[in-house]
């Protein structure tokens, strides 16, 4: 490691004009990722050509702070309106949003804030010292590994609904089998599509997150009456800095969440594809473990991991970049192309080729984390107030308004607005049954990369299935979901032969 | 969230969508830049540069690029096919568009549309990882031959995998296919030694292979490529003619007035053959390759028949 390079690319970035850059970034990250439907790919999609004409130092704090901010975004609706502003926050809504409604929305935003500021200065600082230590261990995953991982992170979703297991399976089956239709990735034989070609892909992920959590909320406040107790509003109270301050021992507890959502971060969340939602889900349902029925009750944890876990798959996803050239999801894409444009190539000569812009990234990277505290503050302190100051209707139709918005910009195309409509009443109805949302998601997402993983490790092994447990990353992994999966079953075993004594 | 914010952001909407009133001369207006795949692709990527550059060759008049992914590009190309046909729209013209009106059910096919420019070409190119027994082309179709050889593809019926199906069938190999989601995905599967070979564009295999990650095995093009000198043509290793690519071009909907056409065809000459576009595609990896509206319709026509040679090859042997 250079560390006179390292040193001068960091001094570099506190300087006037990166650091101004940096700002702008956070700023428009924290914004677009607290709207549903807008997310760091497409702002960065539109920003990436236009910084060919700015110098290096400006061009790269500005898209990296757009990227670390707009993860941390998506909490702040999900927290104050149980609307998650991106897939990743989904989570975070939970205990969120049941702080907000006993009276905690500077706490809650508090711990969103240190869990995302820490987690995300503690990736960043991995990725500066181990990125190629990580990016070797990246590549070993293969197919085998792939699928034992994704359905290690499926197994997840049996503790979710409060407790209730067949709530839980239901959600996932149901995400399972809406993640059935389009091409088939092994033969290309289209499935449920009935001809048309909308459905050829498969249903649109952004529209469906915009209408299971954005428009069921949307109708839920249109059928409950204005001067219902059960408000999705924060409370009466302000919120003062004071409150969003974590007293030294919160701190202290919730340090061992940090450190494990952090270490899920960047050990799950490198691997490109699934990563991110199953270091969040894992995150969690480590918390659930320890906590139980406490779990979607306002309990401070279970906003930590998985906003710690969320932000600090931001700088993790960089590793495959920068040390093996291999983006590690669409973002990324967009940040080969920035640095594509800048005349640079990402890969193991990145560092030794141009150290000065390759340290000045993950340096801004640490910036950008460390700036969010303040902004996040900041922000947590206006936006509730904001939000207070609009009549309920008003924001009704706000909130709706945005939904539709989201839903068409995706595909500019009303399609994305009827998928929304149409997963807004499904998610209207799960609420309405306590059917939790977050196995459907998580199902629907890693339903595809568990197929695609299981095709091919049969190709590979030529049609055995023995295949994923000689592999032993992948039998560990196989072993591990077998004992999730066993483990309430055990417990209550142990339980009911103790009571009697 | 904030209601300035919400407002703001819908101001930004409307005057995004607002139009100029239509006039005589063309053109008067902004223009639609459809890309019928999601943000983030090469397709996007160089269409947003060709977007930035376009005030200077259109009056000052914009392109504004739409994403419209969906159907595997379906969406977006039907759109295009059955959009006014006034040279206010156009579609980033990819491969895909043969497939499609070729083996879906769609609404359109090449007649459909008006060919303008073409300006990316990206020949086929056949790699293993870097640490993979397999180091030439000739030992590479040995082991094929002999049913041992694992291919990454981007994706079922992409133009990959349809090249690597070709392949099979001319020269009698077998390969055993892992389908993945993306580009990328294909890459770390070969860098990680999982599968032993690859099809993929020269585009995106020649940075990975000047870092020492993988190899590339040969190029099939007629001739060799700049961008990477020392790699043989399939022609020169096996003696057999052997062509294959994807390329990147713009059209509009069939029907355009004459005048429209060939205003569009000059203005966009003058973008895609400037300087400044070429040193910006260079910098990021591409190479200008500009044929003008006649020309890309003679390679969409070569191209269409060589597709309809290999697809039946899709349903039985995928």
């Amino acid at each position: 490691m250079d560390y006179a390079a390292l040193l001068q690319a960091g001094l570099h970035a506190v300087s006037l004009w990166p650091l101004l850059s940096l700002l702008a970034g956070v700023t428009l990250g924290l914004v677009v990722g607290s709207i549903p439907g807008l997310n760091d790919t497409i702002t960065l999609a539109v920003l990436v050509p236009i910084t060919f004409a700015m110098p290096s130092d400006v061009a790269f704090p500005l898209l990296v702070g757009v990227y670390c901010a707009a993860c941390f975004g998506g909490a702040f609706p999900a927290i104050l309106l149980k609307i998650p502003g991106t897939a990743s926050s989904v989570l975070t809504a939970l205990d969120g949003h049941a702080m907000v409604r006993q009276g905690n929305a500077g706490r809650a935003l508090g711990i969103a804030t240190y869990s995302s500021t820490f987690a995300g200065v503690l990736s960043a600082l991995v990725l500066l010292f181990f990125a190629p230590l990580l990016a070797q261990y990246a590549l070993k995953f293969g197919p085998a590994e792939y699928f034992s991982l994704s359905v290690l992170g499926l197994s997840t979703v049996i503790g979710m609904g409060a407790g209730n297991v067949m709530k839980s399976a239901l959600s996932c089956l149901l995400g399972l089998l809406v993640a059935m239709i389009g091409m088939s990735p092994e033969s290309g034989f289209p499935r449920f599509t009935f001809g048309s070609f909308w459905l050829f892909e498969g249903l649109p992920l952004t529209p469906i997150l915009i209408g299971l959590f954005g428009l069921s909320v949307v109708f839920e406040m249109l059928v409950r009456k204005p001067d219902a107790s059960e408000s999705n509003l924060p409370g009466r109270e302000t919120i003062r800095f004071t409150d969003m301050l974590l007293p030294a021992p919160l701190v202290r507890r919730l340090l061992p969440t940090w450190l494990s959502a952090a270490t899920l971060g960047n050990l799950v969340g490198i691997l490109p594809g699934a990563g991110m939602l199953v270091a969040i889900y894992m995150s969690y349902e480590r918390v659930r473990r320890r906590f139980g029925d406490r779990c979607g009750k306002g309990l401070p944890e279970g906003i930590a991991a998985p906003e710690a876990a969320n932000n600090s798959v931001v700088s993790s996803s960089m590793v495959p970049l920068l040390s093996l050239g291999i983006p590690g999801n669409s973002t990324s894409a967009l940040f080969l192309g920035a640095l594509l444009i800048q005349g640079l190539r990402p890969g193991p000569g990145l560092f030794n080729d141009s150290p000065d812009v390759a340290y000045l990234i993950v340096a801004c990277f640490v910036i950008a984390n460390l700036m969010m505290f303040p902004v996040g503050l900041l922000l947590a302190r206006i936006v509730p107030n904001l939000i207070r100051a609009i009549p309920q209707p008003l924001l009704t139709a706000v909130i709706a308004g945005l939904c539709f918005t989201g839903a068409f910009a995706i595909g500019n195309s009303v399609f994305g607005i009827m998928v929304a409509l149409a997963f807004g009443l499904i998610g209207f109805g799960f609420n309405r049954m306590q059917v939790p949302l977050s196995p459907f998601i998580l199902a629907l997402v890693l339903a595809p990369v568990i197929e695609r993983a299981f095709f091919q490790s049969m190709s590979l092994s030529g049609g055995t299935v023995s295949y994923f447990f000689t592999q032993p990353l992948s039998a560990a992994m196989l072993l591990f979901t077998a004992g999730f999966l066993l483990w309430p079953l055990g417990k209550r075993y142990v339980l009911r032969h103790r009571e009697p004594a | 969230m904030s209601v300035l914010k919400a407002c703001r952001f819908l101001a930004l909407v409307t005057l995004a969508s607002s139009g100029v009133a239509q006039a005589a001369e063309y053109p008067q207006k902004n223009l639609d830049y459809i890309v019928p795949f999601a943000a983030g692709g090469a397709v996007d990527f160089t269409g947003r540069l060709i977007a930035d550059n376009a005030p200077e060759a259109f009056d000052g008049h914009k392109f504004v690029v739409k994403n419209m992914p969906g159907g595997g590009a379906v969406v977006g190309q039907t759109y295009v096919s059955s959009a006014p046909e006034d040279g206010y729209t156009l579609l980033a013209m990819t491969s895909s568009i043969i497939n499609n009106s070729l083996t879906k059910s769609v609404s359109y096919d090449l007649e459909s549309f008006t060919p303008l420019a073409l300006y990316n070409l990206d020949p086929e190119v056949i790699v293993t990882g870097a640490d993979s027994e397999i180091n030439d082309l000739q030992h590479f179709l040995d082991a094929a031959s002999e049913g041992d050889v694992s291919i990454a593809t981007p994706g079922n019926s992409t133009s990959h995998h349809i090249a690597a199906l070709s392949l099979a069938q001319e020269e009698q190999l077998n390969f055993r296919y892992v389908h993945n989601a993306s580009a990328a995905a294909q890459l770390q599967q070969l860098m990680g030694g999982h599968v032993r070979a690859g099809f993929m564009s020269l585009g995106e295999a020649v940075g990975p292979s000047e870092d020492g990650s993988i190899r590339i095995l040969a190029v099939m093009d007629s001739s060799r490529s700049d961008l990477a000198p020392d790699v043989p043509t399939y022609q020169e290793v096996t003696g057999d003619d052997m062509q294959w690519g994807t390329f990147r071009g713009i059209a509009a909907p069939a029907g355009l007035p004459s005048e429209v056409e060939a205003e569009l065809e000059a203005r966009l000459e003058q973008l895609l053959t400037s300087s400044e576009f070429a040193e910006r595609m260079n910098a990021a990896g591409y190479k200008v390759d500009y044929r003008d509206g006649d020309a890309f319709s003679r390679y969409l026509d070569t191209t269409a028949e060589k597709m309809q040679q290999v697809l039946p090859l899709l349903d039985t042997q995928s």
